[in-house]
């Protein structure tokens, strides 16, 4: 590779593992892309550099959240177990789907996503013993360990079933639907949803990593250039992130789901 | 409850160390790919960042085993019963 195209693309994908880390969305929705439009990679090579740079995002933040305890691993393991089987069902029955529906469905879901977080305040904590809520230890605002109480846990499982569904049928990281139903559905703070969200997130592109890792579709200087990137962009994230209150997180994170939304929209009318 | 439950600290600390590890191999190999060599290098980095998130997954498991908290460990051993069925599945198909 070209040494100023290397730079570029170091940078972008600094950039998105930056916003990656800070909203927990790895930063896939930015690296295809790039690297498709800009580098003029095929979707397979894409999709390939793309997972290896959402693991290195993922890896870096959470190794680092979980360390302050804002990612809650018990949480986060729950609700990667209900979309990796929602994934695999999405994996299944996309065939039968037209692209440009499932991403109309995508679009609809993110400006409905984009809406609700911008104009609903932060959640209060959820009331101890409620019908269909469990307790987790995080983090609070001051950096103290305490007990919270996670509402919706049922539906929220399944709602995470229905994200992977969708995330494998368009190939959009899960991210972008998890955090705000872990924020506006399960009552976790944006702060928590995000960094519980960076270490699942890395799980789930494990899988599609090692498969095209094995199947030799990762083409390795673009791969290792977007996932140093990602890697350097996470930590300059992490560090954001105590900088960021709740308010700004949530209204950044409407931004980037209208975004989606109209990435979703020029896919379905063919102009991407 | 001031401190940080073990399977944080551990698993954090794997995830770590597989992405300094996977990153800085990955480093060299992007400079020895500019000298027109490394890509074996390149691809050690990649496999070894790769593993991350599965040995992460597996010290969660150790440690939710160590504490006896059978729910969440059964929790952690099914979702990686499905991660590794999924990737040969994948594989296969």
């Amino acid at each position: 590779m070209d040494p100023v195209m290397l730079m570029v693309l170091l940078l972008i994908a600094i950039a998105g593992g930056l916003v990656g880390s800070l909203f927990g969305l790895g930063g896939g929705i930015i690296f295809v892309p790039v690297l498709t439009l800009l580098f003029g990679l095929d979707v397979t090579a894409a999709t390939a550099a793309s997972l290896v740079g959402v693991v290195a995002s993922s890896s870096g933040s959470a190794s680092v959240y979980l360390k302050r305890g804002l990612s809650n691993i018990r949480l986060g393991l729950l609700l990667e177990l209900t979309t990796c089987v929602g994934a695999v069902i999405g994996a299944m029955i996309a065939v039968y789907l037209a692209d440009w529906v499932l991403c109309l469905v995508f679009a609809a879901v993110m400006i409905y996503n984009g809406l609700t977080m911008a104009f609903t305040p932060e959640p209060k904590p959820g009331r101890a013993g409620g019908k269909g809520s469990r307790q987790f230890v995080w983090s609070n605002a001051d950096g103290i360990l305490e007990e919270h109480t996670v509402d919706h846990m049922a539906s929220g499982a399944a709602m995470c079933t229905a994200a992977g569904a969708l995330s494998a049928m368009t190939g959009v990281g899960g991210g972008t639907i998890k955090v705000p139903i872990m924020n506006l559905h399960m009552h976790v703070p944006i702060k928590i949803a995000s960094a519980t969200s960076n270490y699942m997130i890395g799980l789930t592109a494990f899988t599609g990593a090692l498969v095209y890792f094995i199947q030799g579709a990762v083409l390795p200087d673009y791969a290792a250039a977007v996932a140093v990137g990602a890697f350097a962009g996470a930590f300059i994230g992490v560090h954001l992130d105590k900088r960021l209150n709740a308010k700004a997180q949530k209204k950044y994170m409407s931004v980037i789901a209208f975004l989606v939304a109209v990435l979703m929209l020029l896919r379905a009318g063919g102009f991407l | 409850m001031n401190e940080v439950p073990p399977e944080n600290v551990q698993t954090g600390q794997v995830l770590r160390y597989a992405s300094y590890v996977g990153v800085a191999v990955m480093a060299i190999g992007l400079l020895l790919s500019a000298l027109g060599m490394g890509n074996t290098v390149t691809l050690t980095g990649i496999g070894l960042l790769i593993l991350g998130p599965l040995a992460g997954l597996l010290t969660t498991l150790y440690f939710l085993v160590k504490e006896g908290d059978r729910h969440w460990a059964s929790v952690a051993a099914l979702l990686l019963a499905i991660l590794i069925a999924a990737a040969v599945l994948t594989y296969l198909i």
